[in-house]
């Protein structure tokens, strides 16, 4: 018989909230630490690197910890001298930028620069591997620096604890060689697309969903630019992102030190950087492709010889998308047509024979968790529906009198669902769940899983 | 007409089109306007239409140019991926 730890143990509470805060106080001492270490005056990325280290020449400690990487003669002395003069930015510090900060950080690069504005999230750490459950709800730049400090004190970090945007970006990216795009938007990519074109940086390009990931090298040596690919924005909700398709940790880790690769390579200038080419990685079938993709587009808007762009825009608008990952919400239905959680929750305890009860979800996210007496149909099945003759209700063994009340996580697809079936079913009374899955857990059952 | 029969992957786009690999029937010459728009019906990626690139034997195609296809050659679909 296996006999349960009882994990609400008042000392196993105890103990865990003490460890906790000890690991914080820790990186306050190490932060405190590395501010007191720092050079008094430093104006940028090119300045002497932390503690004055010498830039023309590696000290024991460096030869001894590089070794193994400056044994390559495609390195060498030479190369670990350029890694480290150099400075990074990484663009995101998310499932591509934690294990490109990670291998940069380790190889020695002088100076790493990290942009995010966001803050960890549990459903951030299968893949952003920086970051740990100690600062859940803490900046990820903070993390980050945290866990690359523990690694590399000899790196000098800088945090942009900030969303780039078309104002600030130019200040944060000139001061860097290489930029490196680890972000989740179409209008981030295109603003530091844009920015390197006009700062002459190369920009080490990745992307990653599901199982996939793609990588390729842009603005290098008169290479082609990111517009010269793809001129028009991508239209808004056709390119998915991970918190609806979900992505598998492995493949923005494989990704992500693919690009620390690339940067290591320009810096230490290489030759074999993935310019003009593309690679593309699917995770399931172990394969690895490379594309030749184009030179320089003659028409490109930014990079060309006669640009239309010639100063930053409005890449929001552009895009016609926020730049980031989330999704906003809509507003599809009358609010006659939408009913709260808590009325959800009285239907159910009284009424639950009389109603019928639909989560349009998809059947994974159904299996994950679901409130019961619902049943799935997935929104997808019902687009199938719609355009064909086979009765819906009847397939799925529903009734077809009953009213129906249609959920979904967010909020969005439920009132979409509920267009769909009322053109079906007209004469039945068919609502939404204002607030989804979020709202149910927020406002009436604590311990449903929200993700 | 003359055809060819190709291969073709779709990266990024599995959950639109359901597949990944198949073989398909091709014209043995055709632009790429035309391919693309064969393609994008028969896979139904309308949503991504305006932004997918297209490969032949892992080298894109430009706007312009006419596509001479025999059989056993490769095609790819390769949407942008924006994730990360």
């Amino acid at each position: 018989m296996v006999i349960e730890k009882d994990f609400k143990d008042p000392r196993i509470l105890q103990l865990k909230e003490e460890i906790k805060n000890l690991k914080l106080l820790l990186c306050q001492k190490e932060t405190e630490l590395s501010e007191l270490l720092k050079p008094v005056a430093f104006s940028c990325c090119h300045g002497p690197s932390m503690k004055g280290a010498s830039k023309e020449k590696l000290s024991a400690t460096e030869i001894s910890r590089y070794s193994r990487q400056m044994l390559i003669p495609k390195i060498g002395v030479k190369g670990q001298l350029k890694l480290k003069n150099s400075s990074v930015l990484i663009v995101g510090v998310g499932g591509l930028g934690c294990p490109a900060a990670l291998y940069l950080a380790a190889a020695g690069v002088g100076c790493i620069g990290l942009v995010d504005h966001d803050c960890v999230e549990i459903n951030n750490l299968h893949r952003q591997v920086l970051h740990s459950d100690v600062f859940l709800n803490q900046p990820k730049v903070d993390s980050a620096f945290a866990a690359l400090r523990r690694l590399n004190e000899e790196v000098e970090f800088r945090t942009h604890k900030t969303q780039l945007s078309s104002s600030n970006a130019t200040d944060i990216i000139s001061s860097y060689d290489v930029i490196v795009d680890a972000t989740d938007n179409a209008p981030t990519r295109f603003l530091l697309n844009d920015v390197c074109v006009f700062t002459k940086k190369p920009l080490v390009s990745g992307a990653a969903l599901q199982t996939e990931g793609q990588l390729t090298v842009y603005n290098y040596e008169n290479g082609p630019c990111y517009r010269c690919l793809f001129p028009k924005p991508p239209p808004p909700n056709s390119v998915k992102n991970c918190g609806d398709a979900g992505v598998l940790g492995t493949v923005p880790g494989v990704i992500g030190t693919l690009q620390a690769m690339e940067v290591i390579k320009i810096l230490t200038e290489n030759k074999g950087v993935l310019s003009g080419r593309l690679l593309t990685y699917d995770g399931l079938d172990a394969s690895f492709r490379t594309f030749k993709i184009r030179d320089k587009s003659k028409t490109c808007a930014v990079c060309s010889e006669s640009p239309t762009i010639k100063e930053l825009i409005d890449y929001e608008q552009f895009c016609g998308s926020a730049a980031n990952d989330k999704n906003p919400s809509i507003n599809l239905l009358n609010p006659n047509e939408r009913i709260h959680v808590e009325r959800l929750a009285e239907l159910l305890k009284t009424e639950s024979e009389n109603n019928t009860f639909i989560d349009v979800r998809s059947p994974e996210e159904f299996e994950m968790c679901s409130i019961s007496k619902f049943v799935n149909v997935p929104i997808n099945s019902l687009f199938f529906y719609n355009t064909s003759s086979e009765p819906l209700f009847t397939d799925l063994k529903l009734d077809t009198e009953k009213p129906v009340y249609v959920i979904c996580r967010r909020g969005n697809d439920s009132q979409r669902a509920v267009q769909i079936l009322k053109d079906l079913y007209s004469h039945l009374e068919i609502k939404d769940v204002i607030g989804g899955l979020h709202s149910w857990a927020k406002r009436v059952d604590n311990d449903f899983p929200v993700y | 007409m003359m055809k060819a029969r190709a291969v073709i992957s779709i990266s990024g786009a599995k959950d639109l089109s359901g597949e990944k690999e198949t073989q398909i029937i091709v014209p043995s010459s055709v632009s790429r306007q035309d391919l693309l728009k064969d393609l994008v019906s028969r896979f139904s990626l309308q949503a991504i239409e305006s932004i997918i690139t297209l490969a032949v034997n892992e080298e894109y195609i430009l706007d312009a140019e006419e596509i001479n296809l025999k059989n056993g050659d490769q095609l790819a679909i390769i949407p942008p991926l924006s994730g990360g």
